[in-house]
């Protein structure tokens, strides 16, 4: 009777665990569309058939991509499926399963915050993965002077850009790549303003110069295009700056179209709120720079002249282009200007705004890339990090935007013939891996065997990823689309899970041990004879055993010692004993069992 | 050529067996005497249980660092979280599976001595009991495995502070004083990440007598009878012993005694009753047997003694260096067994 209670309260925890996880992967729905199906499925059927080691493996890679809490509760409930099957105990109670593995997990968060902290302390950032981090890869949120230069030793690439056919190809010294627009500035750092004003889309009626772009992953929220440009990629708005928005960072490789229309003079007024911003500045810094600027003003009232005579001012005067310029004093305009005039773009660009602003002309300082090799074998363009460049625009009435690139003026080979032109003769010091690529790139055939790889990866990126950057698998999910099944990857994950749960609550079989074939036989003759309640007890040897077995059938006691004996040599040596030998032993005692002894004992 | 590989390979083998193999398990069976010395009683502590991660454990563990990284380089907060929470399991594990064994108690049944109570005969399996007491009023220990060596391990749980008595049986192949081997303790809880282990030796022994070999028994010898009283009886008996009839069986009486027919027949177990008689000594002499390799008549001795003793024959045994006054019953029967099995 106590069995029975017993069977049925663990039936009722049964019932209970399940529909709590039904419940659980009911709410988790939503959150597992982004999840890496294709590797939790098979974790699922992994840990069902018990390949333990696989569903580890499989669990672990399909955590890389949890980015959600949610899918974080997901992935702990498929932990504590896990640990309950690796339970060193499968036989136990399925309700004592659920405790131990539960009890693992509430243990190990002490050790968890722990070593969340020391991973803290030892420096390590996140981000929240809907705003984009100042510290990725790449042009940054922030521009301060040293960070573009500190790119020119990164050889990363940044994009590969593909013009189409029927567009030509605009001249090397024309493709500045706009990522973000900088308009607030603190008297040290330019940074983005925090406001975006989404713009709706209303591309110009004209004919524009079509390309695709793929970025590497940045981890940051904003495409590249040249100016103008527009693009038709989900998820992605256009700011009123011009400026490529999306709405999750890049986190893998992407592609997009974009088109870009020739600029067309603005005739609107600038709002008023956004030309405070763009002449903004900290209260009485660089007071130098400002005195100049009011200068100016009164020699040219005219903006254009104006912003023509400061460019001049940089190229008349001894002005330097270094990417190792030395370090600026707080006045740091004041100082770049007057003393030091040694800088790299984000210096010349920073400064042309700081004037431009104090002159009373609305202006910004945009941040991206500069140029690019061009492949001959895929016919593509790919811009590295060290093409990264910050250049500034200015609001000239009755133009619009107008580009501005004091670089133009101070080192002009940077822009037209590419940046490896200049470094090859500024004679600076880079650092050993740049320096090793200038060297690799003066011996004749190394260019046109890295243009090869390049393109070797490109057509491979093409061919395996799609534009999101997910492996092809369109093709499924189209086919799965047409046939109305667009979500069986998510039922079918939530039906795998059940599943586990199912088979991990019901108490699973140890593995059996190594068994040689007579002790086989053996113990499958001891479970019929448990049957009729003559089975070995437990700590019985099997000598003990036969003896008592001996006792119920007399008649074969000499059998059963045989038995005994035969037995016991087996479990012992290496060699075994006569199977035949003892199949025959057994018959003979079951004959007499069943002649002599009565069958309900 | 394919049998030439495979007998290459054989020879490959043995040789890694013989010479490497048994060279490391000798000197670790060495280091293991240093470290761990026989002793009646174990607690087990830091000193003697020895942990390592499981190949499941080390692939678990560097797996769940690589998430870890990677979710570092990715900056992604929940994975670098999830992946400290393997990391967390890993390390827990390694305490709840060390806690499994650490302060328990394990204990020989009966004390060392030169005469240990447990017996058994060449051939046979010597049978040993280990008390295993838990460390404390609320520890549990379960998932334990218990064996001698590293196979035929049994698995062990104890209740919330109590007491467990486990009969480990091991072959016992030669005649004289059997010392168990060391103990094989051993656990994977919870997840199979770690296995501790350790290795007590805690100095059981057992007495193996000689394997009986079936010979023919020395006719009784009249005139060496020495009592009065026993020389009228074998004057009037005719036979060895004398069957009186049947008794209801008791728990004790010898195995063959059991009357299997009357069993048989449904009658209920019943012991055969013989009569006490008295018998004229017997002295179980070597010299009968000059000649033969001493553990033939060793064994031979040794039946001669079951069968007698099962006669109820006054025997006395006579070795080259040892005497034995000619005695009856159970005991004299151990007695004259443990000097034939301890017989140099």
């Amino acid at each position: 009777m106590a069995v029975n209670a017993d069977a049925i309260q663990a039936q009722r925890i049964d019932v209970i665990i399940g529909a709590a996880v039904l419940l659980a992967v009911a709410l988790l729905l939503p959150a597992l569309q982004t999840q890496a199906w294709w590797l939790i499925i098979p974790c699922l059927i992994c840990l069902i058939l018990r390949w333990r080691m696989l569903a580890v493996l499989l669990l672990f890679a399909a955590m890389t991509y949890a980015d959600t809490w949610l899918a974080g509760l997901y992935f702990l409930t498929l932990t504590l499926l896990l640990l309950m099957r690796m339970s060193s105990q499968p036989d136990a109670d399925p309700s004592a399963l659920v405790k131990q593995a539960a009890q693992q997990i509430l243990l190990a968060l002490p050790i968890l915050v722990l070593i969340a902290v020391l991973i803290i302390a030892a420096g390590a950032r996140w981000q929240d993965r809907s705003s984009p981090d100042r510290a990725s890869t790449g042009v940054g949120e922030t521009m301060t002077p040293g960070s573009v230069s500190e790119l020119i030793n990164n050889t990363e690439i940044a994009l590969r850009v593909t013009f189409d056919d029927s567009t030509p190809a605009p001249a090397p010294g024309a493709l500045y790549w706009r990522g973000i627009v900088f308009e607030d500035f603190d008297g040290r750092s330019w940074s983005r303003s925090d406001r975006l004003d989404f713009a709706p889309i209303l591309a110009p009626d004209t004919d524009g110069v079509h390309y695709e772009v793929a970025q590497e992953p940045s981890r940051q929220s904003w495409l590249y295009g040249l100016h103008q440009a527009y693009t038709s990629r989900e998820g992605t708005y256009r700011d009123a700056r011009g400026i490529l928005v999306t709405a999750e960072p890049v986190r893998q490789r992407i592609r997009y179209p974009v088109v870009s229309y020739k600029p067309e003079p603005d005739l609107n007024a600038l709002a008023p709120a956004l030309r405070q911003t763009n002449l903004a500045l900290p209260g009485n810094s660089n007071p130098r720079t400002r005195q100049w600027a009011q200068d100016l003003r009164q020699q040219y009232p005219d903006d254009q002249l104006l912003t023509e005579a400061v460019m001049r001012h940089f190229n008349d005067e001894a002005f330097y282009y270094t990417f190792t310029p030395p370090l600026m004093s707080e006045q740091g305009i004041d100082d770049f200007l007057f003393n030091r005039r040694e800088g790299f773009c984000e210096h010349y660009a920073g400064a042309l705004t700081f004037v431009l602003r104090a002159a009373g002309i609305p202006s910004r300082v945009v941040a991206g890339y500069q140029g690019g090799d061009y492949n001959r074998f895929s016919n593509h363009w790919t811009v590295y990090q060290y093409n990264a460049h910050a250049w500034v625009e200015a609001w000239h009435p009755g133009q619009g935007w107008v580009h501005l690139d004091p670089t133009t003026r101070i080192a002009p080979d940077r822009i037209n013939i590419g940046i490896d032109a200049w470094l090859a003769v500024s004679q600076e010091d880079l650092a050993p891996a740049a320096r090793l690529r200038l060297q690799l790139a003066g011996i004749p055939g190394f260019s046109t065997a890295r243009e090869a790889f390049d393109a070797g990866q490109y057509y491979w990126n093409f061919g395996l990823f799609d534009a999101d950057g997910n492996l092809r698998t369109q093709d499924l999910n189209q086919w799965l689309e047409n046939n109305g099944l667009a979500s069986l990857p998510v039922w079918l994950m939530v039906g795998m899970l059940l599943a586990v749960v199912v088979r991990v609550l019901l108490t699973g079989e140890r593995k059996p041990q190594k068994r040689s074939p007579t002790v086989k036989v053996y113990l499958a003759w001891d479970a019929i004879l448990r049957k009729q309640g003559y089975g070995r007890r437990p700590a019985e040897t099997v000598t003990a055993h036969l003896w008592r077995v001996a006792l119920v059938v007399p008649q074969q006691a000499e059998a059963c010692h045989d038995l005994a004996d035969q037995l016991t040599y087996d479990l012992y040596h290496d060699d075994p004993a006569d199977i035949n030998r003892i199949k025959a032993r057994i018959r003979d005692i079951n004959r007499a069992m069943r002649k002599h002894v009565p069958r309900n004992h | 050529m394919d049998t030439g590989i495979s007998q290459r390979a054989a020879r490959l083998k043995q040789v890694w067996q013989t010479q490497v193999r048994a060279r490391f398990d000798k000197r670790q069976s060495r280091w293991l005497a240093r470290r761990v010395p026989p002793a009646a009683s174990v607690r087990l502590s830091h000193k003697i249980i020895f942990i390592l991660p499981t190949f499941q454990g080390t692939v678990f563990a560097l797996g769940a660092l690589v998430v870890l990284v990677i979710a570092l380089a990715e900056r992604n907060l929940v994975a670098m979280l999830l992946a400290g929470l393997m990391l967390s399991l890993f390390l827990l594990s390694l305490v709840l599976c060390y806690r499994k064994l650490s302060g328990l108690r394990l204990s020989a049944h009966e004390p060392v001595s030169r005469a240990p109570r447990q017996r058994c005969f060449a051939g046979d399996t010597a049978r040993f009991t280990v008390d295993l007491q838990a460390a404390g009023k609320r520890r549990t220990h379960s998932d334990l495995w218990l064996g001698f060596g590293s196979d035929a391990l049994q698995v062990i749980s104890l209740p919330p502070g109590g007491q467990v008595s486990v009969v480990l049986d091991c072959p016992a192949s030669a005649r004289g004083l059997l010392s168990a081997p060391r103990l094989m303790l051993h656990t994977v809880y919870p997840a199979g990440l770690w296995r501790a282990w350790s290795r007590p030796d805690l100095a059981m022994q057992c007495l193996v007598y000689p394997r009986p070999l079936v010979c023919a028994l020395p006719v009784p010898n009249h005139p060496y009878t020495t009592t009065a009283a026993g020389r009228q009886r074998a004057a009037q008996q005719g036979g060895v012993d004398d069957f009186v009839g049947l008794r209801a069986y008791q728990t004790g009486d010898p195995m063959r005694r059991i009357a299997w027919r009357s069993l048989a027949r449904g009658q209920g177990l019943k012991t055969k009753q013989f009569v006490q008689e008295a018998e004229p000594p017997l002295i179980l002499n070597w010299e009968t047997f000059a000649g033969r390799d001493p553990e033939r008549v060793l064994s031979c001795l040794c039946y001669q003694v079951l069968q007698l003793s099962r006669r109820r024959a006054c025997i006395g045994l006579k070795l080259p260096d040892t005497n034995i006054k000619p005695g009856q019953g159970e005991q004299h029967k151990h007695e004259l067994l443990q000097v034939l099995a301890l017989w140099p």
